[in-house]
């Protein structure tokens, strides 16, 4: 059996249904974790990350926190998570390197399809 | 930099080429192709830039900058001056696509205006036509291109999305950006792969975003080295590749197709500031092997062979490449370190380990003119070490149909091998053979193939139109299979002046029979690198190989002439290596004979004329495969079956009725083969005319008999004599009879 990648969670709110939600979806591909963007160094230390979502309602500058991921994990997918998605936002995350940008809704459709498509275009689990 | 001189010379050019075009449209009116509109738009807007650009050079006394310009419909702003394009970006060539014709113009303008070159298109349609027909750098494409009122037209973003022009970095314009159209744009829509590379609000954006966003998407995603100097070691240029790529290319395509070439060589050396193209190593339809010498900017040089062509053959070879090919054994490995590719075409790049690609040189070179023992050596590492890295790999014994498994190596089908098709061939060839004066004369009859060189005995053999279908040319026999080149040639062989080979050219890498990678080299060496235009050179060749008894048996004679020798030295040294290195018996490397002589007649148009020098080349495939058709006739003994008489001299073959001269099996008549037998008993002894006539005709000699021997003795002597004029075996005892003298 294969073994699971590792998917990391940059979230360090309190939006328990989201973060459930994400775990219920991730848990099948990867293992897992959940930190913060005052933690991301210890979060980075620890493995290689085949996919980072990041809760766009908590980070500062997104497109900054992106090109970093992708400096220190660059064969991670990075997805960005937004309450309240714009086009410009969308367009600088992507710019910096996003994979995917989504609507952080309770639909579980829209954020697995996300997930899934990014866990499959990232390099296999070592 | 252009002088104004050169300028108005390209300028000249493009107006007489406009003045055609515009003829054409002319003449065909509605029935033009399309290609033809789009060329002479292209052209117009090309001679309109360069007029622009001329008057620009009048007004301020200096060559062509790009300067600053209030773009038509766009808010003014001078530029910082570095943040122009340079000089290079005059190359950059950008496809607009807007069905707002005032946004069109005014925007083609303006990138024009900072040292664009712009092709502009209204409509979806006329967008595919420019992408089928041209090659541009980046495109920027309207999202709505139907009807900029409706939210649900997304046409622009399907044309981004549609993966045959994925290579093109496009950026996306809207007035109407939404979060779910940059997501369809910038996502990860197409396999991974986001159909766009920027997307843009035309309402309020600084008119200097376009070119910034043109040059994030060169830099990030074409990477196009547009400082790269291209400088050429041999009379060659990018129309003169294009053409060995592409033989059939209009000239209409033929800029456009250079240009693309061009930039496929700019982004393979995207990390270089100079490279030197040097010989064309090997070429086909649709791919090209160059000699490459890349310099960086601090003059460290690289070697390395360049592959290029078309995209879906180079694909394959890279394929191939990784999947099969032994990745560095010892230090002389072929190992891929750079590739690229454009809308149409694909480049890799190769270094040879341990070797130095100016001291290296195709084998056809290597044979002519290195030592016989140098080739001989250079042979042995070749199947020794070099392919022996591959054969080892997945290496199997199997009995298996041996006939299936070639025909599709040298790939041949069914319908070719029929005795119609191989008839046609070898009756037109045939009378090619007497026009261009190779035979002295040739006779093709279903039973046998019987021909004449100058001075020499005519030599008969099985036709091969009527016995090749009647035979079992696909017996199973017991060989290896393992990883092969597939195609090997005197081209994808690469030798150093020690004699290293390195091997280049993967696109037929892959499972297959060991033999096939030894009898393709015999097979260049006889119908490549062997430089003779003398058949019957080429038929003692072959004569001599067919003697052989074994695959290691030794081949060569001192007394030979050279090219004979070494043709025959190294062959000899291939097929060692086949019997010990791979196994291989003489029956199976003796069909693989077949199909490579079957693979050249195969080619042979029995419409077209040929150069000798390419008829000589058929006509010994034909001998071949004759002589192998003869071996095998029947119960005809093989010349390893014949006693030593049979293959040095003379001997009779009372049970088949034919005779051996030297080797060579000569069909007689029932009548010619009475007189000789009689003539033989014993060897040496006069026979008068009339013992003879009575002998054979059983009546009393007279003058219609005389008339009748002489003939008879005549068509002996064409068959058997080496030189019929000074006859060594069929000896006239002058008014007397005849004598067969046989050397002891």
């Amino acid at each position: 059996m294969p073994a699971l990648s590792h998917a990391l969670l940059i979230n360090g709110s309190t939006d328990h249904h989201w973060h459930k939600l994400v775990t219920q979806i991730i848990a099948p591909h990867a293992t897992l974790h959940i930190g913060s963007e005052a933690t991301l160094e210890d979060w980075l230390a620890q493995a290689d990350y085949a996919l980072m979502i990041v809760d766009a309602t908590v980070v500062r500058d997104v497109p900054a926190l992106i090109r970093r991921l992708r400096q220190l994990q660059p064969s991670a997918r990075v997805i960005v998570a937004s309450a309240a998605p714009s086009w410009a936002h969308a367009r600088a995350a992507f710019l910096a390197g996003a994979f995917d940008y989504v609507l952080k809704s309770l639909n579980r459709d829209d954020i697995e399809s996300a997930i899934v498509a990014a866990l499959a275009a990232a390099p296999p689990a070592r | 930099m252009l002088r104004a001189k050169e300028q108005a010379e390209i300028l000249e050019l493009h107006r007489l080429r406009l003045y055609y075009l515009e003829r054409q449209l002319a003449v065909y009116g509605l029935h033009a192709e399309p290609s033809i509109i789009i060329e002479r738009d292209i052209i117009a807007a090309t001679i309109e830039r360069l007029e622009r650009q001329m008057q620009r050079q009048r007004h301020t006394g200096r060559q062509y900058r790009p300067v600053p310009a209030r773009a038509k419909g766009l808010p003014h702003r001078q530029l910082p001056i570095a943040a122009w394009p340079s000089l290079e970006d005059a190359m950059k060539k950008i496809l607009l696509v807007d069905n707002d014709l005032h946004y069109l113009e005014s925007t083609g303008d303006y990138l024009e205006s900072v040292g664009y070159q712009v092709l502009r298109a209204a409509s979806l349609e006329r967008a595919r036509q420019l992408l089928d027909y041209t090659w541009v750098h980046v495109a920027i494409i309207d999202l709505r291109l139907g009807n900029d009122n409706d939210e649900r037209d997304r046409s622009g973003l399907d044309l981004a999305k549609d993966s045959a022009y994925q290579v093109v970095p496009k950026i996306i314009l809207t007035r109407y950006p939404s979060f779910d159209a940059v997501r369809e744009a910038l996502g990860p829509a197409l396999r991974g792969i986001p159909p766009a590379v920027d997307f843009i609000d035309k309402r309020n954006t600084h008119p200097q975003a376009l070119p910034d966003a043109i040059e994030r998407a060169l830099i990030a995603y074409e990477r196009i080295q547009f400082a790269l100097t291209i400088s050429w070691n041999q009379p060659l240029s990018f129309p003169a590749l294009i053409h060995l790529l592409l033989p059939d290319q209009d000239t209409v395509r033929l800029l456009d197709r250079c240009s693309e070439l061009e930039d496929l060589l700019r982004k393979l050396f995207y990390e270089s500031s100079q490279i030197t193209v040097g010989r064309v190593l090997k070429h086909s339809a649709g791919r090209l092997a160059l000699e490459v010498f890349a310099y960086s900017s601090a003059g460290a040089e690289r070697q390395y062979v360049v592959v290029c062509g078309l995209k879906a053959t180079i694909a394959e070879e890279q394929r191939r490449y990784k999947e099969v090919v032994p990745l560095a054994k010892g230090n002389h490995s072929t190992l891929q370190m750079l590739a690229a590719e454009t809308l149409r075409f694909a480049a890799s790049a190769y270094m040879l380990s341990g070797g130095d690609l100016e001291a290296i040189m195709p084998f056809r070179d290597f044979y002519q003119k290195k030592s016989i023992e140098m080739v001989v050596a250079g042979v042995n590492t070749l199947y020794a070490d070099t392919l022996a890295a591959w054969h080892q790999q997945g290496r199997e014994q199997l009995e298996l149909p041996l006939g299936e498994a070639l025909m599709g190596l040298f790939g041949l089908s069914g319908a070719q091998l029929t005795t119609a098709a191989l008839r046609t061939r070898i009756e037109a060839l045939g009378r090619n053979l007497l026009a261009a004066n190779l035979v002295q004369e040739i006779d093709i009859t279903p039973g046998a193939l019987t021909l004449h060189f100058a001075d020499a005995p005519a030599l008969t053999y099985a036709n091969p139109a009527e016995w090749l279908p009647e035979r079992d040319l696909n017996p199973v026999l017991s060989v290896q299979r393992g990883i092969i080149h597939g195609g090997i040639d005197a081209d994808t062989i690469l030798v150093d002046e020690q004699g290293q080979p390195w091997l280049i050219d993967f696109v037929q890498a892959g499972r297959g029979v060991l033999l096939y990678d030894f009898i393709r080299l015999e097979a260049a060496i006889k119908f490549d690198v062997l430089d003779t235009l003398d058949l019957d050179l080429r038929h003692r060749l072959e004569a001599r190989l067919l003697a052989a008894s074994d695959l290691d048996a030794p081949l060569d004679d001192p007394a030979d002439a050279p090219e004979l020798r070494r043709a025959l030295l190294t062959i000899a040294s291939i097929r060692r290596n086949a019997a010990n290195k791979a196994g291989v018996q003489l029956a199976a490397y003796e069909i693989g004979l077949c199909y490579s002589a079957l693979a050249l007649l195969a080619s042979y148009q029995p419409e077209l004329q040929y150069p000798r020098r390419r008829l000589v080349l058929y006509g010994h495939a034909l001998l071949q495969l004759a002589m192998l058709c003869s071996k095998h006739t029947g119960s005809a003994a093989s010349p390893a079956d014949v006693p030593e008489a049979a293959r040095t001299g003379f001997w009779l073959d009372h049970e088949n009725e034919v005779a051996w001269v030297q080797g060579q099996r000569i069909e007689l008549t029932a009548q010619e083969f009475q007189i000789l037998a009689f003539l033989s008993q014993p060897p040496g002894t006069l026979h008068t005319r009339q013992q003879i006539t009575d002998h054979i005709l059983g009546i009393d000699y007279d003058i219609y008999e005389e008339s009748w021997l002489n003939s008879a003795i005549n068509r002996l002597r064409t068959k058997i004599e080496p030189d019929p004029r000074k006859p060594r075996y069929l000896i006239t005892v002058r008014g007397r009879g005849y004598r067969l003298d046989l050397p002891s």
